[in-house]
This record gives structure tokens, sequence and C-alpha cells, in this order.
């Protein structure tokens, strides 16, 4: 009996002396339940719905005005049809509103929208109707970046965040300190080690989509979304080497990671458009580097979106990755 | 001949409220195999980060070579071979692979082949270093150590793991190699020290507390052995566990 107490107790205290096991089992529930109340507080996601506005001018910017100030609608303006159009089949968006080429207003919805379009429909003046059938794969279509961006940011995070701390513990830094080997080359050979893996992984998630779920990305938006992902690997490396200079051991790295994983993924618009968040988070999330690859990869991939639409979360990515490598250059112990 | 391969000069190294080093003053002008001996935590492998530039005295001075190393000045790392107390190779890395890496590091041409034919590995080059018994891992790791013909060779404990007849070899190598070569050794096994070693440094609590030829290091301690000069040097503070007191 007093063998079995003090094996119990030793599984115990195996938890409790270790700072990392503790936190993942008694902070974590803590964190995910916070998170989940951030995200869910004020209702489901998909109960808010989206109405894009083409080329709002004159009465469209007066409809859009009106639909706005109902509850659960956001509304949200979009110069190109076509790329409206496209949300509307990928799900960013619930209806697109337009000026017809009979000059009357015309609100798109898909067909299994019908209802709720009529009754939006009924609150604009002389507006029409317009019935579409969406594939039931546009939602599929909707993850995939942020899918892409998820296998980036962990590409990132642990290949660099994990396996530093790991070879510094072990002391393979240390080793390779005593030669010639300049530090600097190291780690970009960490980087071209990992975005090598991530490449092939995103292009067989690529054929997949394309092959078996009907993706249809243009050439210049597959090679926009391939740069904007090159640039995400970099800063997710970045951080994932910033938390290597300030945590001693790959074991707590790891947990860190992986409770960075939740937030990550839903405050970076993978599973629903930001704007269904409380608007003060909004600000926030729009500046984390996920939700900054995400939305481009994103408006690259499936709206076909040029560099120059992209071209302020490149900056705000670039911006994120001077930071973190200049934090990790820094504070980055090589040997213990 | 005399080279001035490395010089101390009064190096004393803190690691919070442990004096790891203190007061060290010594040099080693000609090739040879030099023995680091003491008890565990002695300093005996602070003083070997020292000598490897993995950590700066907070006082004295080191030159190595003939050129005062200042702190953040050059260290000749192309000079120096080294092999730590625990080495470490990630998983699934082969043989072929770590001495690839090494020879490629140092910029030695056919290299790799070098490594694996000095450390007799050539019927286990595709093999993942993991998967090497503690003896083959240790003699590439000391092969790898030497791709670049260095001047200085600083080795921690590279017996740990080694069985007699390895110990053996390894003491016929370093013997071959000192021939041009200053090679540090920390070591426990008193038996390859003597066997092996032209001088010997005994150091005790972060301080220097004998040097000199084996031979005179024994006669001084009036000792048959090296072992019996190690406890007539170190054993007034050594604990029954072995740790420096």
């Amino acid at each position: 009996m007093r063998t079995l107490w003090l094996l119990a107790r030793l599984r115990v205290l195996d938890v409790l002396r270790s700072r990392s096991a503790t936190f993942a089992f008694l902070g974590l529930p803590l964190l995910i339940l916070l998170v989940l109340a951030l995200v869910f507080g004020s209702g489901h996601p998909f109960e808010v719905r989206r109405v894009t506005v083409v080329q709002a001018s004159g009465e469209l910017t007066a409809a859009a005005g009106r639909l706005a100030m109902q509850e659960g609608v956001r509304v949200e303006t979009e110069p190109d049809l076509d790329v409206a159009l496209r949300k509307l089949e990928t799900r960013a968006t619930d209806a697109v509103l337009e000026r017809g080429s009979d000059g009357a207003l015309r609100l798109v919805v898909g067909s299994k929208d019908e209802l709720w379009g009529r009754g939006v429909a009924g609150l604009l003046p002389a507006t029409r109707l317009a019935l579409v059938e969406l594939s039931r794969l546009g939602y599929l279509h909707y993850l995939f970046p942020g899918l892409l961006c998820s296998s980036v940011m962990f590409a990132g995070l642990f290949g660099m965040g994990y396996a530093m701390a790991r070879y510094r513990r072990n002391a393979f830094l240390k080793k390779l300190s005593t030669t010639p080997l300049g530090r600097g080359t190291f780690v970009l050979a960490q980087i071209l080690g990992r975005g090598s893996l991530v490449t092939v992984q995103g292009a067989l998630l690529l054929v997949v989509a394309i092959v078996g779920f009907g993706l249809r990305p243009t050439l210049s938006g597959g090679l926009s979304a391939g740069l904007v992902c090159a640039v995400g690997l970099f800063v997710f490396c970045g951080i994932g080497f910033a938390l290597a200079s300030v945590i001693e051991t790959e074991a707590i790295v790891s947990d860190v990671i992986s409770g960075l994983t939740l937030p990550f993924t839903l405050f970076s618009g993978v599973f629903f458009p930001l704007d269904s968040l409380p608007p003060g988070l909004v600000k926030v999330c729009a500046l984390l580097p996920s939700t900054l690859m995400v939305d481009a990869v994103r408006s690259t991939l499936l709206y076909g979106a040029g560099f120059a639409r992209v071209s302020a979360n490149l900056c705000g990515l670039l911006l994120w990755g001077v930071v973190t490598f200049g934090i990790s250059v820094r504070l980055f112990r090589w040997h213990e | 001949m005399s080279n001035q391969f490395v010089s101390l000069e009064h190096v004393s190294r803190r690691y919070g409220a442990v004096e790891a080093l203190s007061d060290i003053t010594f040099r080693v002008d000609t090739p040879g195999v030099v023995g680091l001996l003491g008890p565990n935590g002695a300093g005996k492998t602070t003083l070997l980060d020292v000598l490897a530039g993995l950590s700066a005295p907070d006082s004295g001075s080191l030159t190595l070579f003939g050129e005062l190393l200042r702190p953040g000045a050059f260290y000749p790392r192309r000079r120096v071979g080294v092999v730590l107390q625990r080495e470490f190779v990630p998983d699934h890395i082969t043989v072929q692979d770590y001495a690839e890496l090494f020879a490629a590091i140092h910029g030695v041409r056919n290299g790799a082949q070098r490594i694996i034919g000095q450390a007799r590995l050539e019927a286990r080059s595709k093999l993942a270093v993991d998967r090497l018994s503690g003896g083959e891992a240790q003699r590439l790791f000391v092969a790898a150590s030497l791709v670049h013909a260095p001047d200085l060779l600083l080795l921690d404990e590279p017996s740990a793991r080694l069985d007699p007849v390895s110990k053996r070899e390894l003491s016929e190598l370093l013997r071959r190699v000192s021939e041009r070569t200053c090679v540090l050794m920390a070591t426990h096994d008193l038996n390859e020290a003597e066997r092996a070693c032209d001088h010997c440094l005994f150091i005790l609590g972060g301080r220097l507390r004998a040097q000199g030829s084996t031979a005179e290091l024994m006669a001084t301690a009036n000792a048959a052995t090296l072992e019996d000069a190690f406890f007539h040097f170190c054993s007034a503070r050594v604990d029954p566990s072995g740790d420096a007191a």
C-alpha cells in the first residue's frame, strides 16, 4: 500500500515539479476557456451575416448604410464584382449587393439563403433578389489558405523554436560554436531546411485541393501566395527563435507553441472572418502575423489579388520578422 | 621547437557565486599531450571552455599561438579542434552525414573519407550515429575534430565511454597526433593519463595545484603511479563522493 502511495505521489510530483507540465496541466485548459470566451462569448461567429457592396456610390452607399444598422449584419465594400462573387462562392460573404446592368440594385445570394435574402432585399428600395447555386466545396476553399498557413506556422515555430532549444540543451550548438561555422549560416540552414519541407507539403496540399476539391487558383495567385508563405515562414521561424531565446528547454517551448496554437488559429480568420469577433479584439487580431499571412494568402490564392493589395500585409510580416530575429540575435544563448 | 601554443596568465572565471577558475597560470610551448586532472567539479571543463573560446575569462589573459585573445577578438577556430564531454548528434544523421558536415565546415576536400577512415567506420558509414557503440561514436568525434589538422586539440574526457582496447587505441592516436599538435585532455582515467600524457596539470577547486612533466610530478609526490600523485595533490579536498569540496 505504501509503495502504491509513493508511486502515485511521484507521478503527481513529476507534473508539479515541472513548470511546463504544471502549465500544460492546469494553465492550458484555462487559457483555452479564455480564448473560447473571447471568440464565442458574443455568439456564434456564423450568426453574423456579411453583405459585400460592389463599387459603393450614391444609391448603393445609402443601401449599405441601411444594412449596416441592422443587428448581426456586417457590410464591406469591394471594387471588383468578380472578387465579390468569389467571396460569395467561398462563403467569405453571404450576399453581394451591386447595381445590375439595368441600373436596378441586385442582391445576389446562394439559393439556400433565399429566405434570408428576401428579408434583406425587402429592407432596400427597388432591390431585386438573384439566387445562384454555390458549390458545396466553397467553404472548404475558404479554409484552405488557413490550412496552408497553419503548416507554415508550425513549420516555423517548431522547426526553429523547438530545434534551437533542443540543440542548445544537447550541446550541439556548443559543439558547432567550437568550429568556424558562422551562426548566421546555421540559422539560415534551419530556415532553408524547413522551407524545403514546407514547400513540398504545401505543393502536395495544393495539388490535392485542385484535383480533389476543385480549387482553381491562378498561376500568379499561386506564386504570390507562395511568396507570402515564404515571408510567413521567415516570420514564424523568427518567433520560434525568439521563444527559444527566452525559454530554456525544448519541452517548455513545445508547450508554449501548443498553447499558442488555438488563439493563433481562432484569431487569424482561419475558420471565419475576423469581423465576427468583438470590435476591440478585431483590431488586435488584425496585427497578428498569422492573420496577416492568412489574409494575404487567401486574397492572392482565392481572389487573385495582386501585390499592391497585400503589400501592407507583407510589410507587417517583414516587420514581425525583423523584430523577432532582432530579439533572438540579441538574447539567444548558444550554449549553457 | 617552440610555438607557444597556449598561455594563460592569472585567468579567473566565476559563475554567479561559484569561482570555477581562480588565478590559473600555465603555458604550453611544445607539441605533446597535456593531461588536465582533477576531481569532478574541479574546473576542468570550464578551463577547456575558456581555451575553446566558449567562455571568456573574467580576468587574466589567454594567448593562443602567440596572439593575445582580447574580449570579442577573433578566435582562431581553424587551428583548434574540440571534443566535448557530451557530444550530441541530431537523430537520423548517419556517420557519412556527420563526416561530410564537419569536413565541409572546415573546408577540407575529401575530409569525410578521412574522418571515416581514421574512425575505422567504413563499414558503418550508412548507420545513424546514435546507433553506434559508445566507442565507435567517440572515435568518430575525435576523427572529426582532427579533420583540419588542428594545432591545438581540446578533449574533455575522451575515453569515458571506451573499452580498454579503444582506450589503448585512442592513446596511440593521440601520441601520433601530438607529434605536431598540442593536445589538452581532461580525464579521470589516470592510467590512460600516465600512458598518454607528457605533462599534467592538477586542478582542484578551480585552482591549479601542480603542473609539470608526468615524471616530475610523480617524483615530487614521491608516487609510484600517477594515481598516487593524484591523491597526493588532490586527496585533501576530495569528499567521499569524489567531488571537490
